[in-house]
This record gives C-alpha cells, structure tokens and sequence, in this order.
C-alpha cells in the first residue's frame, strides 16, 4: 500500500516504442539495456510530470539524483509514478525543489524509488 | 580483493551530445524545458547556451552498470550523483567509474562505485556521485 503523503502524478505506459525512442535517445547502442526496461526511463519521466505538476518554472537545473532500482518494467506495463515534495528551501535567489518519488506497476510491486532536486531562480 | 577487482571493472562509455539527441531525448522523457530546446531562452539561463538535460548525461552511468552487471543492476544498483555542470552541444561526454570499497554480506558482495561523467572538450566534470550494487558471491 503506498504512504499516503505520496501523490500519485501519473501513469507512463510501457511499450517497446517507447523503450526502443529512449535506447535511441539516450544514445545508447545495441550493447545496453537488452530485455530491460531502465528504470531511468521512467525517472526521466517523473522528472516532466514533476515539473509539470509542482508548477516548476522554465529554467529549472538538476542539481541531484538519487535512484534505487528495486526491479524493473516489463512492456505492457503500466507504471503508476507516486511524489512527494520536500517543503521549498531557499538559497540566494535560487529555490531548491526536492522531490521523492515512487514508482508502482500492478499489484503494489514498486519498481524504483527516486530523489530529484533542482534549483530554479525566485523571480524566473 | 586480489585479482577479483579485474573482474568488476566497468567500461567508460561516452557519446557526442547534439541538438537532435536533446531533441529526441524531450520528446521521450515529456521534458520541454526551454533551457534545452531554445537558444534565445536559453542565453538568458546561467549557462547562456542550450544544456543537455541532466537525466540524458546521467543516462552514460546506468548505461556503464547495464552493460556490466544487467539484470541484477535493476534489481539492486542505487545511484547517487550530484550534477556539477551541463553539457553543451557538441560536447563529447564519457562514463567512468572506479570499484572504491567492497563489502561481504551474508549472500551477497556488495561493490560501491565512485562514478563520474566528464566533458573531455573541457575536462570538467559534470556529475560525480556513488553507485552501489549486491552482486552474488563468486
């Protein structure tokens, strides 16, 4: 069952398109990800759905992260991706946003679990 | 570990950073943000010219523990890095990682990695961190 505090902010279907576009996009050749489904797939995922959900402007900057693989994805899956954000610190005119995240497929099996923190300036 | 730390050794890995990696790497991860795809938005940011999104020049350090360790990285790895600075287009980037501690557990061997991904137009580096996997007992 997952902690309440988390929020879920989206599904990512997997599909061999999808897995096929990221093994392109990531420049990787016929030696990686073989029968896998990289769970930094679906972190790099999270990380638009986060930006998108917790209204974090343009011009954010990945300063960390954390990811802890605990299994992973088949193709047909549907991954629910759950967060949780850290109350906002400030440091100069930067805001620093962190947000754990994690990542469940059908039956409360959770594949992943993330940390991203990114910095944005206060006034955009 | 003796001759044991041959056997985990990683492979750098590298690849040249483009517009249209960028490109295909915002379509596939839903990340729009101007800092990679606008060059007027992206003069104004504090690098004052398109970056490559952090998760793509990270994507080097799970590609290098794919390739040596498969399933049982994503089943067991943990990766923690900090990103210290950005790629540019162009920019040739490379993957390394150094095996820096080993631990006995009841059933396992567990290898800490200390990992890096490097400009080696500039020689900066770009994200330094840790990566941590159980690997079985030989």
């Amino acid at each position: 069952m997952m902690d309440t505090d988390y929020k879920n902010i989206g599904t990512i279907e997997i599909t061999q398109d999808l897995l096929t576009e990221y093994i392109g996009a990531v420049g990787a050749n016929s030696e990686s990800f073989r029968d896998i489904v990289p769970n930094m797939l679906v972190v790099s995922r999270s990380i638009a759905m986060m930006l998108d959900r917790f209204k974090i402007k343009d011009g954010a900057i990945h300063s960390t992260q954390e990811v802890q693989n605990l299994g992973t994805a088949k193709v047909g899956d549907v991954v629910e991706c759950y967060a949780l954000k850290e109350k906002t610190k400030t440091m100069k005119d930067m805001e620093i946003i962190s947000v754990h995240c994690k990542f469940q497929t059908d039956g409360d099996n959770i594949i992943c679990e993330s940390r991203s923190v990114v910095m944005v300036r206060e006034n955009g | 570990m003796g001759n044991r730390i041959e056997e985990y050794e990683l492979k750098e890995i590298s690849v040249v950073i483009t517009q249209e990696l960028i490109n295909r790497y915002a379509e596939v991860s839903g990340d729009h943000n101007l800092i990679h795809l606008d060059p007027e938005f992206a003069k104004s940011s504090m690098f004052g010219h398109i970056i490559a999104h952090g998760m793509l020049t990270l994507s080097l350090i799970d590609q290098m523990m794919d390739r040596k360790f498969g399933n049982v990285w994503h089943a067991t790895g943990v990766t923690k890095c900090k990103f210290r600075g950005a790629a540019a287009i162009n920019d040739h980037i490379k993957g390394t990682g150094v095996l820096k501690k080993s631990e006995e557990l009841d059933e396992h061997l567990r290898l800490i990695y200390s990992v890096t991904v490097r400009n080696t137009n500039t020689d900066e580096t770009l994200i330094g961190g840790t990566c941590t996997i159980d690997v079985p007992k030989p």
